[in-house]
């Protein structure tokens, strides 16, 4: 039995008696053996790699629905975020512009800026996709107000959707409600089911629905909470626009 | 597992642990999480095929640190599951060379308490050239071993998959593709220099 023969029986532990010390003490004495050692342990990692990689995009796949709703296209999102600071940066220097935004900052713009469609990216296969994902995927608001309607019992999951298509249909009393639940369903069970989410576009929904003392304190704790998915987002839309909204009310 | 219902993160992480009901713990996954990280993606410079990709490199870059014991547990698995999305795909931007998204959407804001995964991501490389490798063995080789080192199967059981007459055939089989697959990570030289600069070869 050459060396490498002796290092594959090692690896696939089939060694037995004096082999296995004979194996061990190669590897630990020679470096050539112990770099042969390394690649064949790099192998077999290789091997599992793809495997499981192959395996997660197998079922990737198999939930993966083919429609996807497209979100608004992030780099213009992204290129007027960036002239949106240097107008803000604006403001602070010409107290004149600060009377103007004054005048022209409201609610509803400030909603229509940071509201965006939420994107449902993925689904489970096509016989186990529930009616009401079906029609978020195709933008039928009404439909998944009425799916909604019709179910007996209901996730959070089900609950944010509703929710969604509310926000999208302008009945932002429901969507208020929707949300609401989410998190009052999450704080019963201990759960954080769609939680971001539901905060995230609740404080939105105060904001549409001119209630901006409520938005503000979900903004707040969203802003400081570091793991929360959407900090980022309502950091940002706590700058001067907010203020004027708040000053005002 | 029954995926419809809600299970815990210890629930969770039995099971990719003992990896019985790996599948139908993927499955969970994705129903409960994809959504979000999905959407983090999409939001930050990213298509629909990124988010995809994006979130299938970060679930098998937990099962791995799940099955080799390096989760901690000192956050939720979703928060985890985040901070990994976030490393890959600020690794993916870097790639790009999308300096300025970099620096706008994850540097100056990546959130102080987010869990350490940078270590995870360094393997990153070396996993894009296991793949691009393993899809160059050979369908054959590729089977032989993934019965063996993946399926954990003995000689005898594997030939009842394959078309061989008899243990010792299977034995040589697997004898060469293994040799093969090593020659092959040999003659790639970013797994050689990683394994040429570990500290014990100097």
């Amino acid at each position: 039995m050459n060396n490498q023969e002796l290092l594959i029986d090692h690896l696939d532990k089939t060694l037995q008696g004096e082999s296995i010390p004979e194996a061990a003490a190669l590897i630990a004495s020679d470096s050539q053996a112990r770099e042969e050692w390394e690649y064949l342990q790099t192998a077999v990692e290789a091997v599992q790699h793809v495997v499981l990689y192959d395996r997660v995009g197998a079922i990737r796949a198999e939930m993966q629905g083919a429609r996807v709703v497209p979100m608004p296209p992030p780099t213009v999102r992204r290129k007027a975020g960036r002239w949106l600071r240097i107008a803000a940066s604006l403001v602070l220097l010409v107290g004149a512009f600060t009377i103007y935004k004054f005048a022209t900052v409201s609610t509803g713009r400030f909603y229509n800026e940071h509201f965006s469609t939420y994107s449902l990216s993925t689904t489970r296969g096509e016989a186990e996709a529930s009616a009401l994902e079906e029609a978020y995927r195709n933008n039928n608001w009404d439909e998944v107000v009425s799916q909604y309607n019709a179910l007996t019992t209901k996730t959070n999951k089900e609950h944010f959707l509703a929710g969604m298509a509310a926000m999208e249909l302008s009945q932002f009393p429901q969507a208020i409600e929707r949300f609401n639940t989410v998190l009052t369903s999450n704080a019963a069970t201990g759960d954080n089911y769609f939680q971001d989410e539901a905060e995230y576009y609740l404080a939105l929904a105060y904001i549409a629905s001119k209630q901006p003392g409520e938005a503000d304190v979900l903004l707040k704790r969203i802003s400081a909470s570091n793991n929360h998915v959407y900090q980022q987002k309502a950091r940002n839309m706590l700058g001067l626009d907010w203020k004027i909204i708040r000053l005002r009310n | 597992m029954n995926v419809d219902k809600m299970y815990s993160d210890a629930d969770l992480l039995a099971a990719i642990r003992t990896g019985d009901t790996l599948d139908e713990a993927i499955r969970y996954i994705y129903q409960h999480y994809a959504d979000t990280i999905s959407s983090f993606v999409m939001n930050n410079s990213g298509n629909v095929h990124d988010a995809q990709d994006i979130f299938q490199e970060t679930v098998v870059t937990f099962i791995e640190t799940v099955q080799k014991d390096k989760f901690r547990g000192e956050s939720s698995i979703k928060t985890f599951l985040v901070a990994i999305a976030r490393n890959i795909w600020l690794n993916e931007l870097k790639r790009r060379e999308s300096a300025d998204y970099r620096e706008e959407v994850y540097e100056k804001n990546r959130p102080d308490t987010e869990p350490d995964v940078s270590y995870l991501i360094t393997e990153r490389e070396k996993k894009q050239q296991f793949r691009e490798l393993l899809s160059k063995l050979g369908e054959n080789c590729r089977k032989i071993l993934t019965l063996f080192y993946y399926e954990n199967m003995s000689m005898k059981e594997m030939l009842a998959h394959l078309p061989y007459e008899n243990e010792q055939v299977v034995r040589n089989k697997k004898y060469k593709c293994l040799q093969q697959l090593t020659g092959m990570l040999k003659a790639n030289p970013a797994i050689a220099k990683m394994i040429q600069s570990k500290p014990f070869n100097k």
